[in-house]
């Protein structure tokens, strides 16, 4: 048990001090002695003080010599020291009282001593700390010093060791805008204290307003503070608690940064949070704090940027862009909800300096101050640079904030639906140490909670406001978590999500309402990973909350998910009947529903798609692209799904070009969202390319295959599918050496993973890369294998299975056996006859072994008909119908039929036609160029 | 609290849902074990409980089935903070840091007896000595000494009968005093 582990460790890193005075052991005895002395024990204290005595005079030999050493024990009962043993003796103290508020003989006093400083006035009173002004008495020169004198929980045991380590890295920061932290120690009294350079001047903000300093002016102090700022981080030191407090300008005009690191030390990481807990205790300035820094999360340089590009905003503005008002008793969550951005031109009332601020420094600001760490100036360095381009005139590298541009779009959609648990989702997915910063005032006030509440009830103004914000926020949670998953491993997500899980239960516990939708979000994004088990868990866990308050949209959304994952399982006529659920709760629901129902076609759609009736897919995934155009949802991640939905319809329906073209708008779609490294990005990039093989255009493919693998080096986004995607594509383009290790590989990954569809895929493909190869011993070889991997699904009568029928007959073709190879080709063409529609892209390919079939029979035209029927196909399904690697193979065999035929003019025509589309299609180098060239002259 | 084992697998949020139930719990057992009398205590009892979710909430690692558990655990930080303090007040009294000025008189008086302390250290470490031999006797004494947990609690809290914890407190006092001398 690891806890076990941890305190015995504990318990052994003091054994080294032991005072003086101390007893030595008495404990050594054996395991085999100390049995005996307590089963003896047992005999003896059940009896009488005088029998006790009798007792041991009558002890056997074999106890005889453990008799000492009970005569001693049986003593100890009686002596004096035995009642200290019942609890813990007092231990006496003067200053160690942790107690909330302070009391006047723990202050200390002018002309008092604290360690080697003698203090002399109170320069002031923090949430954490006093600070006095002190000096050294023991040096040649009495210097001054800042001496800051840490109260409350802070003078606890354990301060010391923290200071020593921290004393070394800070005092080495020697900076001229820095002041110095000369010592920190601990009096003999318990007291902790830091003592600073003592400097004489006024905070940043005072001085600025005091001073009526102009823009540039305000830059050039802040350039000082960038470069204390920058110099200290070359130290790997972060401030942690930037704040107009903490910088300080001298008469002169110099910038002085105090407390470097000092939040740090005086910090516990845990004990930060529980800081606030107590009364008058306020460990960090929130108005200045970076969210992953309120949140609890890791803390880098990035969240001394944040705070200096508050700061500056101040500075400029005269105001802070965002009060983070915790007094009401909001949760962190909520109240880090209500900050919208705010752009510092729009706050200032001067026009002059309005004009001063439109433009560059807005986009300074707001990329200081955006809420993911990775999204602001990586460097100080970098913050600076940029003003100082400004100052000169020169631009800046800064965009615009695109952020701020999406947030305003958002807010104009009603999402409803995931409003409310969008707040508290963001707060909830940035940090794990939640729930901890409670207002000061006890009593939880529920405000946001029964706000949302009010808003699916009616429609008040003020209700309208707050879901506005919620929706901006919603959004903003559903970037935050995409960008997560940028950075991030599988793993990390997955672990991400349960203690989002965790969270939510318990600081929802008395709010159903929102706990249910926060699941629902929560299970929805588990899905993107393909945790379903997780999932229909929360499913399971919301649905009666959901049904219990009557909250339509989530309900229906739940229904339609669902519905496809019965549908999965084949339950057809229940996924029918859940649908149908769902739209009835949709129509209960007031209010623009637009989105529920999209997702709703959605689910739909693949119920569809998985009965196989692809046209009903597409049409309702047509439906729902169409009601998110109309209904004002089109610029927005969700909408870049269904267009994903939809271009996967396609492609499985044969519509390859309709295909490329939805999923190059689903492309440009996410790239303007700024969405370009997101795993959504890559699947519609892996869409396009399949559609594009498909299609067609394997070199096209290709090319996107490799600028895609180039882009996803070193990430771990599901790698599997698009690796598959991309030897698919050799194998068209006729790289077939290149392919071959690959599919190896592949094989071998998909094995281990045990994901028998890609096993099952991996095998067709090299059966066909075999047969292209020319080896077909081996296909026959690989044949066997695939037998046996599709022995289920072919018993099962499932689509998928044509594949192996496929498979069977190309080698049936290659090997001679034509018997088989007819055998197998009807029974595909049976298959896909009960489970297929007539435009379904299987046909194409029955069509052309077909015509292989009756080509080596010497049957000229049912060959003939057979290679039109699939021309006519690959003409449709074209990408490119001028350019097209498919229609070049089916005029090749319409070639080669004509020739069967003995009618070479019309053979040389379709050969020298075959032979441009596979050189535009696949290159000159592809077998099929160079046999329809072959047969072209 | 029911068994929930989700919360195992968020150690960060475990801690915290335990220790906002227990909390009050345990402040009455911090106030229990420091006998009140008009003198200052060594922490009072709000800083203690604190002290010990601090350290508590340093453990990644942990996973607490039920509140018997987390209690188990706690009385074992508790012990750990405890000793903690003692030993640092007497290593500064003993001047470990030559930069801390001597003491004055003033301050001097306000100490504590040096024999509570000793007390104390003594029982931990003999606990450890104990530890080696019988496990559960040490656990035993460990949450009546440090955690102030009743017979009962106690055998909650380590699974086991309260005629087993009367029987090892029972031995335990009297290997304890013949260890401290």
């Amino acid at each position: 048990m690891p806890a076990c582990f941890w305190w015995t460790r504990w318990a052994e890193r003091g054994a080294a001090d032991v005072g003086q005075g101390m007893p030595g052991s008495r404990f050594d005895y054996s395991p085999g002695q100390w049995a005996t002395l307590r089963r003896l024990l047992d005999e003896a204290l059940a009896l009488g003080a005088q029998e006790q005595q009798a007792w041991l005079a009558s002890l056997d030999d074999a106890a005889r010599e453990l008799k000492p050493t009970l005569a001693r024990l049986l003593a100890a009962a009686s002596r004096p020291g035995i009642a200290a043993l019942d609890t813990l003796p007092k231990v006496e103290t003067d200053q160690f009282a942790a107690a909330p508020g302070r009391s006047a003989e723990e202050l200390p006093a002018h002309g008092r001593s604290l360690g080697p400083y003698r203090l002399l006035r109170e320069l002031g009173q923090g949430g954490m700390a006093t600070v006095w002004l002190a000096e050294r008495t023991d040096m040649l020169q009495a210097r001054q010093v800042a001496l800051k004198l840490p109260h409350g929980a802070w003078r606890m045991a354990g301060l010391a060791e923290r200071m020593a380590r921290e004393r070394e890295i800070l005092a080495g920061l020697e900076h001229p805008h820095i002041a110095r932290l000369y010592d920190a120690g601990v009096s003999a009294e318990g007291q902790p204290y830091l003592a600073l350079e003592w400097v004489d001047g006024v905070p940043i903000d005072r001085f600025v307003r005091e001073g009526g300093l102009s823009v540039a002016a305000c830059l050039a102090l802040m350039l000082q503070v960038c470069e204390a700022v920058a110099y200290a981080h070359a130290h790997l030191v972060v401030h942690r608690d930037l704040k107009p407090g903490n910088i300080l300008v001298t008469a002169a005009g110099q910038v002085r940064l105090l407390d470097f690191g000092i939040a740090k030390l005086l910090v516990n990481e845990a004990g930060g949070a529980l800081q606030a807990t107590q009364e008058g205790a306020r460990a960090l300035t929130p108005d200045y704090a970076a969210p992953e820094q309120l949140l609890g999360r890791p803390v880098g340089t990035a969240a001394d940027v944040y705070a200096l590009g508050v700061v500056l905003f101040e500075l400029l503005t005269g105001q802070r862009p965002h009060h983070l008002a915790l007094g009401s008793g909001q949760n962190l969550a909520d109240a880090l909800a209500q900050r919208a951005p705010v752009r510092a031109s729009d706050v200032v009332v001067d026009p002059q300096r309005r004009r001063a601020l439109r433009g560059d420094l807005d986009t300074i600001l707001a990329k200081a101050m955006k809420p993911l760490p990775a999204e602001r100036y990586a460097t100080v360095q970098a913050l600076s640079d940029d003003l100082q381009r400004h100052l000169q005139h020169q631009p800046v590298l800064a965009r615009p904030d695109r952020l701020g541009y999406r947030l305003r779009r958002f807010a104009r959609r009603n999402r409803l639906a995931v409003g409310a648990g969008g707040l508290a989702a963001a707060a909830i997915v940035l940090g794990a140490g939640l729930a901890l910063w409670q207002a000061r005032e006890a009593g939880l006030q529920r405000d946001a909670a029964l706000l949302a509440q009010r808003q699916a009830e009616q429609q008040t103004a003020l209700a309208r406001r707050a879901e506005q914000a919620a929706e901006a926020q919603a959004d903003m949670v559903g970037f935050v978590l995409a960008d997560l998953s940028n950075d991030r491993s599988q793993a990390d997500m997955r672990q991400q999500m349960e203690r989002a899980v965790v969270s939510v239960r318990a600081q929802y516990r008395d709010n159903s309402f929102l706990r249910a939708r926060l699941l629902m979000d929560i299970a929805e994004r588990l899905r993107w990973f393909s945790d379903f088990e997780k999932a229909n868990q929360l499913f399971a866990e919301a649905e009666p909350l959901l049904r219990a308050h009557g909250d339509a949209a989530p309900l229906a959304r739940l229904l339609c998910i669902r519905a496809r994952d019965v549908a999965f399982d084949g339950r057809f006529e229940r996924a029918a009947s859940l649908i149908s659920e769902a739209a009835a709760e949709l129509s209960r629901m007031p209010g623009d529903t637009a989105r529920a129902q999209s997702a709703c076609l959605i689910e739909e759609a693949a119920v569809a798609r998985l009965r196989g009736d692809l046209r009903r897919a597409v049409a309702a995934t047509e439906q729902a692209r169409l009601l998110e155009e109309q209904t004002g949802l089109a610029e927005s991640e969700d909408h870049a799904e269904t267009l994903q939905s939809l271009a996967r319809a396609y492609h499985q329906s044969g519509r390859y070009r309709e295909a490329a073209d939805t999923a190059r708008a689903g492309m440009a779609l996410r790239s303007r969202l700024g969405r370009d490294h997101t795993p959504g990005m890559m699947n519609a990039q892996a869409q396009l390319a399949t559609s594009l093989r498909e299609g067609g255009r394997p070199l096209d493919a290709l090319q996107l295959h490799e600028a895609l693998a180039a882009g996803s080096a070193g990430r771990e986004i599901a790698v599997g599918p698009r690796r598959y995607q991309h030897a698919a594509a050799l194998v068209s383009a006729g790289r077939l050496a290149q392919a071959a290790p690959l599919l190896v590989q592949l094989l071998a990954d998909a094995r281990l993973r045990n994901d028998r569809t890609e096993v099952r895929a991996i095998t067709i493909l090299q059966i066909q890369l075999m047969l292209d190869s020319g080896a077909t011993v081996e296909a026959q070889a690989k044949l066997q294998e695939a037998e046996q991997l599709y022995a289920a699904l072919l018993a099962g009568k499932r689509y998928a299975a044509r594949l192996l029928l496929f498979a069977r007959a190309q080698v049936g073709l290659a090997a001679g056996d034509l018997p088989g190879a007819e055998a197998a080709l009807r029974d595909a063409r049976e298959l896909i006859q009960a489970t297929a529609q007539p435009d379904d892209p299987s046909w194409r390919v029955a069509h052309r072994l077909q015509a292989r079939l009756y080509l080596l029979r010497g049957e000229a035209q049912p060959a003939l008909d057979s290679a039109e029927a699939a021309l006519r196909l690959s003409r449709q399904q074209a990408v490119n119908p001028q350019a097209s690697l498919c229609i070049a193979e089916d005029l090749l065999l319409r070639a080669q039929v004509h020739r069967l035929r003995g009618d070479q003019p019309q053979a040389q025509a379709d050969a020298r036609l075959a032979a441009q589309h596979a050189r535009d299609a696949a290159g000159a180098e592809h077998p099929v160029t160079r046999q329809a060239q072959a047969l072209a002259v | 609290m029911p068994n929930d084992p989700e919360v195992a697998a968020a150690p960060g949020a475990a801690v915290d849902a335990r220790f906002e139930a227990t909390y009050h719990q345990l402040k009455r057992l911090a106030h229990a074990r420091l006998r009140d009398g008009g003198r200052d205590v060594l922490l009072d009892t709000t800083g203690l409980v604190h002290e010990t979710y601090l350290k508590l909430g340093q453990q990644a690692a942990l996973q607490f089935p039920d509140n018997a558990h987390f209690l188990s655990y706690a009385g074992r930080v508790m012990r750990s903070v405890i000793v903690d303090l003692v030993r640092q007040r007497r290593s500064e009294r003993h001047g470990g840091d030559l930069r801390r000025v001597t003491m004055t008189g003033e301050v001097m008086e306000r100490l504590g007896l040096p024999g509570s302390e000793d007390h104390i250290l003594g029982v931990h470490e003999a606990l450890q000595d104990m530890a080696k031999l019988d496990e559960r006797m040490a656990r035993v004494v460990e949450l009546r000494y440090f955690a102030g947990l009743s017979d009962l609690e106690i055998a909650r809290a380590l699974g086991i009968t309260d005629r087993t914890v009367r029987r090892d407190w029972a031995h335990a006092r009297l290997f304890l005093v013949d260890a401290l001398g």
